[in-house]
């Protein structure tokens, strides 16, 4: 895996506001952790970044974090996006070492048109789209391909499956990759059916049985003085 | 028709549609999605719509998720009601949106046959959409 050359910037001004400042200025801001060290608040330019992970395949980027005439070699732990232009909103850089096993994420890669659905008409669901690995940080993979094509209706992929060199599997060994399902038939009602069946708006309450407790407990008060009374008399 | 089966209470406020969806903001569950551009509230029939769009156009291929439930009641005042006497009775259920929610996703087609299927399904709501991708880091 090939690590990126980054150039930050450490971040005086923290917080939401700081933060903003950052994004208005051409920067993406974000925080570089780990290795028992106390976190850094960086920025990063927008642009650099853009350009430096332009045609990177995979999603655990190792870079080498150049602040203040040091520099770290990080893993971009996470990113947070704009849900409505995508932009980077903030960075996580864990500081790691080259010769220390790290865990991640890896996306898993379905290649080939599986048996069954070219045949049998199936549906291929890819259900693990990640699978956690332990590994050196040299060694993460970009992506684990998985070849479907042996895959019959009914047939599926476990993450036990996997041989990928130099990497531990974490995940659960019986989770399943994917699978090939038959297709479900969607049965049409009629027209008439469809517009007789009642459209209730009213579901139940679950405080209308709180208030019959409510009213059985009144009773029972009830009673109580009831009897105080024929006590005293 | 999508609604809670049970609730706490049978009517709710208003409340307001501010700022943007930062949760269910991204496609999880699928390969492409149909993301909200606006707030709104969405029905259950014009989820249920948008759904039978989806599925009809999809036919027997695919798989889909709605990521959005229906849990606010709506009331209404009956026809030539005087003000007052109280809140009115529930009428329908609604999803409320904001822009950013990834509202439908597919998966199982391919990329063409589900920009299709995902317009179908976009004329139901009453919002503009746009049809969104997997994404990750570095654009692949």
């Amino acid at each position: 895996m090939s690590v990126i050359p980054l150039s930050g910037a450490r971040r005086e001004r923290l917080g939401k506001g700081g933060a903003r400042k950052s994004r208005v200025a051409g920067q993406i801001p974000g925080v570089l952790y780990g290795h028992g060290e106390i976190p850094i608040p960086v920025s990063v330019g927008s642009r650099e970044f853009d350009l430096a992970l332009r045609g990177h395949r995979g999603g655990n980027p190792l870079v080498t974090l150049k602040i203040d005439q040091s520099e770290y070699t990080a893993l971009i732990r996470d990113v947070q996006y704009d849900p409505l232009s995508r932009d980077i909103l903030h960075l996580d850089f864990q500081h790691i070492s080259l010769t220390e096993s790290v865990e991640v994420q890896v996306s898993i890669h379905l290649t080939g048109l599986a048996v069954g659905v070219k045949d049998g008409g199936g549906i291929l669901e890819h259900i693990l789209r990640s699978v956690e690995v332990r590994c050196l940080p040299t060694a993460i993979p970009v992506l684990i391909d998985v070849d479907v094509t042996a895959l019959a209706v009914g047939d599926s992929i476990h993450a036990r499956d996997l041989s990928v060199p130099n990497v531990t599997i974490l995940s659960d060994p019986d989770a399943t990759i994917a699978t090939v399902v038959a297709p479900t038939v969607i049965e049409e009602k009629p027209a008439e059916e469809a517009v007789a069946a009642p459209a209730s708006t009213e579901p139940e309450v679950i405080a209308k049985g709180k208030k019959e407790e409510e009213g059985e407990e009144g009773k029972d008060a009830k009673d109580k003085t009831d009897k105080d009374k024929k006590e005293k008399k | 028709m999508l609604m809670p089966k049970r609730v706490k209470f049978r009517k709710q406020q208003r409340g307001r549609m501010r700022g943007k969806a930062y949760r269910g903001g991204s496609v999880t569950f699928g390969e492409f999605g149909l993301q909200a551009l606006e707030p709104a509230w969405v029905t259950n029939r014009q989820i249920e719509a948008a759904r039978v769009a989806i599925t009809r156009s999809i036919k027997r291929g695919g798989k889909v998720w709605i990521r959005v439930f229906p849990d606010k009641p709506v009331t209404k005042k009956p026809a030539e009601t005087r003000m007052g006497k109280g809140k009115g009775a529930p009428e329908f259920w609604v999803a409320v949106v904001k822009p950013g929610r990834v509202m439908f996703e597919l998966e199982g087609i391919s990329k063409t046959s589900a920009q299709a299927a995902m317009k179908l399904g976009a004329s139901k709501l009453p919002i503009r959409t746009r049809f969104v991708e997997r994404h990750e880091l570095g654009g692949n």
